[in-house]
């Protein structure tokens, strides 16, 4: 008999604890806010713990009770094939309001240009909430180096050595457009395990240069480390005013600038925060608010900035407009494309 | 100079501050000890905490949690045969088999006093040579980081416990295992099956904990009734005085080892997960008794974990000196000295001289409370090793299957490990090793991708370029003749003692 | 008698053969190293292959034989995984955490008392640390899954 007792007690709390264990039924809410009061919402850094991503996220969930409701966003880091997994994750989680994701728009809309496999979402149809930053892109060499101005590239007798982490990464993409657009010959050296280690490399004399986004590697450069080339994208940097903008070159042909603007387009959409497709309207709204408040609180971008975190919000419609024009490119440009990139992949 | 030290002292020695190196130390070895929490993985999670604290609190903490936790992975390698942190995995291969001697106490011993040890000489090692640490750091290219990898490989051939052509076998199934998956180089998906999980890779986490702690539970419920095999022993505090003894004992391979973490911690292209198995390599290497290694040799565990611990101190001297964080817990602990307005760089060494003394002091501290609560948690940890396989049959299972999961919160890694475990006990009790296998895993990768890149850069002779790669060749070759060279020796030094007298 | 080793053997050896035959297809920088390892493997396997084949010729029954020979007890135990892996896919993480010790003692003969403590025990354990302390995404398993939607 107690035995019995014992074992109904215990499954009763078998039960109870599984159930605490996960996320609670959600009841419909006319207002917003008070659906999202003591909510748990899910956001999916598409990469491992302690990179960008996964910092922007961490901070926004610090203001994010404050502006939504009360509820708590919890980073969720699903790492994996680049960024693609976490991705697939965000596209086909419960459009219920209560996932929401950090992308790299850039990384993947090249993902998508280049038709890699394991794409298994469409990123025009994402519910954009607004972009956090916009990467303003740069091109650093070794202070030592002889190729300190796109000239000097231009005019060089061997290929110069770019490197990147992998064929699949924005600094191979970049360094090959850069290279085409700006009539440079390079090799494409690939391989390194994170972008710093490509800083290393340079420092130390194994390559000649690389591109890179500002934030990342604008240290580095002022420690003396590494010298600025050039720049390109449309954010006007204090600490770059002297540095040329590949945009600005005279000279350039239309197939060049054609390039240039894909490459500009491409850092444009930076990293925004996106849900799932179709998620809830109203929902999807006051996510969107609660976005653009926390990005103008100021404790916020006090935070941000400590962390070398450049706020550039975009709202969600022109984020939208800006995919958009990445993706759907001509079917002439995207065979340039996939040319280009075929040109500097390592010989078969 | 030396204010800058005295200032170091004087932040360290505040009781707010030692209030919240403790703290580090305790969730350091908590972390440590359960497996699957990594120590990266908490930090991220304490980061958002730390923000509003005053900096110099903040960092000590963040660095108390991370130091430790080898110390605490070493219990769980020790006593339960499952690594508790993936660094300290090789500690398993001599630590477990101690314990199941029924000398568990000695084991952690060992390994207490071996990484407090080790991280004090990385601390110093840090404050001795951040001045010029950049030569070291750029010292290590490509063409050292292949023969280092080299190297690393090598040891396979001698790592073996009995049968050198399956450890080879292992060995090469390893190096397949670690190119899985998508080719930097070449655009090309390895090995994949087209399966997106595999896109990067196998992970290291589901791997360790299949091969290592899976045959081990699998064990113990076919075969003893607990973990310590030898009936009637109890932990005696003269095993665990025995313990720190060995360590002071072989103080110069513990120096030795030190320094090979230290140097691994440094480079920032290879990851710390390496340390460990160089360590271990090296010491059964120039051991003079190689054949016990495996079987329970204490140099096996001093090896591991003094290694382990001094490349962290390596691994800040990277972060501090170039901003360039050596690993992903630096990457973090970097993040959070910019969120508090600490700049690496020169300006450490000019305009945050106490800082930097802070945090060296910081390190060598937390090793020391660290050691001292695992050599006090000895006894009554060790005594586990006599509970009952039935209680322990189903924690570790679950510790297991935590561990796997905590990884990327994908619950088909825990399938992987559980599918790991199966080959691992199949390779167990075949006969083919899973310490060359794992070593091969680990080092493969980083061989092909940086042989690619230096042919590519530097052209084909791109050893002849380094002194340090040519060192290292050298090494690696004297190393491999080395052991058939020792069993030629003894084989004449036989036969003259059978023909002598 | 074939042994165990024997059929493990050639199982890698098999496995070898077929990873050959995928390397084919890639390009070459992705060939190299994979050909120089899958080369070797091959090579050593059909070595240690004919050294297991003579030595199961031989025919003598040694102490190592027995601890290789799959018994009932590996069944049990191999039970046992499959069926933790099947709790943690419907029942889900925190369910398995308190079935599995549950079951497992229970099976194992040990008392009500022991069982029942240790699944909670775990129980808690595991819920504060992982699912309140770490706000870890516990995986809810099938059954568990159903209630969300």
């Amino acid at each position: 008999m107690l035995k019995n007792l014992f074992l109904c007690f215990f499954v009763v709390t078998v039960l109870l604890l599984t159930l605490g264990g996960r996320e609670t039924v959600q009841s419909a809410s006319p207002k917003e806010a008070e659906f999202y009061k003591g909510k748990v919402v899910d956001g999916i850094v598409p990469y491992k713990t302690g990179g960008g991503y996964d910092n922007w996220v961490r901070a926004i969930s610090l203001f994010f009770g404050k502006y939504a409701g009360g509820a708590t966003l919890v980073t969720k880091n699903m790492p994996g094939a680049g960024g693609l997994v976490g991705t697939n994750r965000l596209y086909t989680a419960d459009p219920n309001g209560l996932t929401i994701g950090i992308l790299n728009a850039s990384g993947l809309m090249q993902a998508v240009l280049t038709e890699t496999s394991g794409v298994k979402f469409d990123l025009l149809k994402f519910t954009w909430l607004g972009r956090l930053t916009s990467d303003q892109k740069i091109i650093c060499v070794s202070p030592k180096s002889k190729f300190k101005t796109i000239e000097a590239m231009k005019q060089s007798t061997k290929p110069v050595k770019f490197g990147a982490p992998g064929l699949g990464s924005s600094m191979f993409l970049e360094a090959a457009l850069v290279a085409q657009a700006m009539g440079i010959r390079i090799d494409l050296i690939t391989g390194y395990e994170t972008s710093e280690e490509v800083d290393l490399a340079i420092i130390r004399g194994e390559i000649d240069a690389a591109t890179g986004s500002f934030a990342s590697k604008i240290d580095t450069v002022k420690n003396g480390d590494m010298a600025l080339v050039a720049q390109f994208g449309n954010v006007k940097e204090a600490d770059l005013a002297k540095t040329p903008n590949l945009g600005d070159f005279p000279g350039l042909s239309s197939d060049s600038k054609q390039l240039l603007d894909l490459l500009v387009a491409m850092g444009e959409s930076g990293r925004p925060m996106a849900g799932p497709p179709g998620m809830h309207p109203e929902r999807s709204k006051f996510l969107q608010e609660t976005l653009k408040k926390i990005v103008q609180d100021p404790e916020f971008l006090q935070l941000a900035k400590k962390q070398q975190m450049d706020v550039i919000y975009l709202p969600p419609e022109e984020l939208f407009k800006i995919i958009g024009k990445g993706v759907s490119l001509s079917p002439s440009l995207k065979n340039r494309l996939k040319e280009i990139l075929a040109k500097y992949q390592p010989k078969k | 100079m030396t204010e800058g030290f005295l200032q170091g002292i004087t932040n360290v020695f505040n009781p707010t501050m030692l209030l919240y190196m403790f703290l580090g130390v305790i969730i350091g070895l908590i972390v440590g000890i359960l497996p699957g929490l990594g120590g990266v993985a908490t930090l991220a999670i304490l980061l958002p905490v730390v923000y509003g604290m005053n900096p110099a609190f903040a960092l000590a903490f963040l660095i108390a949690i991370h130091a430790t936790v080898y110390q605490g992975g070493a219990i769980t390698s020790i006593l339960f045969g499952i690594p508790g942190e993936t660094a300290t995995t090789a500690t398993i291969l001599d630590g477990y088999p101690m314990a199941q001697q029924g000398k568990a106490g000695r084991a952690l011993a060992n390994s207490q006093v071996a990484s407090m040890l080790g991280g004090i000489f990385g601390a110093v090692i840090l404050a001795a040579f951040i001045p010029i640490a950049k030569p070291i750091v750029l010292a290590f290219g490509s063409p050292e980081l292949f023969m280092m990898a080299v190297m690393g490989i090598s040891f396979v051939a001698f790592l073996s416990q009995r049968s050198t052509i399956k450890a080879f076998i292992t060995g090469a199934l390893g190096l397949i295992l670690s190119l899985v998956g998508f080719h930097h180089g070449t655009g090309a998906l390895r090995y994949t099956g087209g399966i997106i999980y595999f896109y990067e890779g196998v992970k290291m986490v589901p791997v360790f904990m299949g091969l290592f702690a899976i045959p081990e539970v699998i064990e113990m419920a076919v075969g003893g009734e607990t973990i310590a095999k030898v009936a009637g022993s109890d932990v005696r505090w003269g095993d665990i005085i025995q313990g720190i003894k060995d360590v002071f004992h072989h103080w110069w391979l513990m120096i030795r080892c030190s320094t090979i973490g230290t140097i691994i911690g440094i480079i920032p292209g290879v990851g710390g997960v390496v340390a460990q198995f160089m360590c271990y390599g090296h010491a059964k290497q120039t051991s003079k008794r190689a054949e016990e290694f495996g079987k329970g040799c204490e140099e096996g565990v001093i090896a591991t974990q003094s290694g382990d611990n001094a490349k962290e101190g390596g691994a800040l001297l990277t972060t501090l000196a170039f901003g360039i964080p050596g690993s992903s817990a630096m990457v973090i602990i970097l993040g959070a000295m910019m969120v508090l307005g600490i700049k690496p760089g020169p300006e450490m060494i000019t305009k945050h001289l106490d800082i930097l003394w802070t945090l060296v002091i910081t390190l060598i501290m937390s090793n020391v409370i660290a050691s001292l609560i695992g050599l006090m948690a000895a006894r009554p940890l060790a005594r586990l090793t006599f509970a009952k396989g039935t209680i322990l049959i189903p924690v570790i299972l679950l510790l297991v299957i935590l561990g796997a999961y905590g990884v990327s919160n994908d619950i088909t890694d825990v399938f992987m490990a559980f599918a790991f475990g199966a080959l691992g006990y199949l390779m167990k009790i075949y006969d083919y090793s899973r310490v060359t296998f794992t070593i091969s895993f680990v080092l493969g990768d980083y061989v092909e991708r940086y042989f690619l890149i230096s042919l590519t850069s530097l052209g084909p002779g791109f050893l002849l370029v380094s002194p340090i790669a040519v060192i290292l060749l050298i090494l690696t070759i004297l190393g491999l003749a080395g052991a058939p060279l020792k069993r030629l020796l003894k084989k004449s030094r036989n036969r003259r003692q059978k023909q002598g007298v | 008698m074939i042994r165990g080793s024997f059929i493990f053997t050639l199982c890698l050896l098999i496995v070898s053969i077929v990873l050959l035959f995928a390397t084919q297809s890639y390009p070459l920088k992705a060939k190299i190293f994979p050909m120089i390892a899958i080369g070797t493997a091959i090579i050593l396997l059909v070595i240690q292959t004919i050294v297991d084949i003579i030595a199961s010729r031989k025919e003598v029954p040694s102490e190592r034989e027995k601890g290789e020979r799959l018994g009932r007890k590996h069944l049990t135990i191999g039970l046992w995984m499959v069926a933790t892996l099947l709790m943690l896919w419907i029942l889900g993480f925190m369910g398995t955490v308190m079935f599995l010790p549950f079951l497992y003692l229970r099976l194992s003969r040990e008392s009500w008392k022991l069982s029942i403590i240790l699944s909670l025990s775990c129980g808690l354990f595991f819920y504060v640390l992982f699912g309140l302390a770490l706000k870890m995404p516990l995986y809810p398993g099938i059954l568990f899954g159903v209630f969300s939607s």
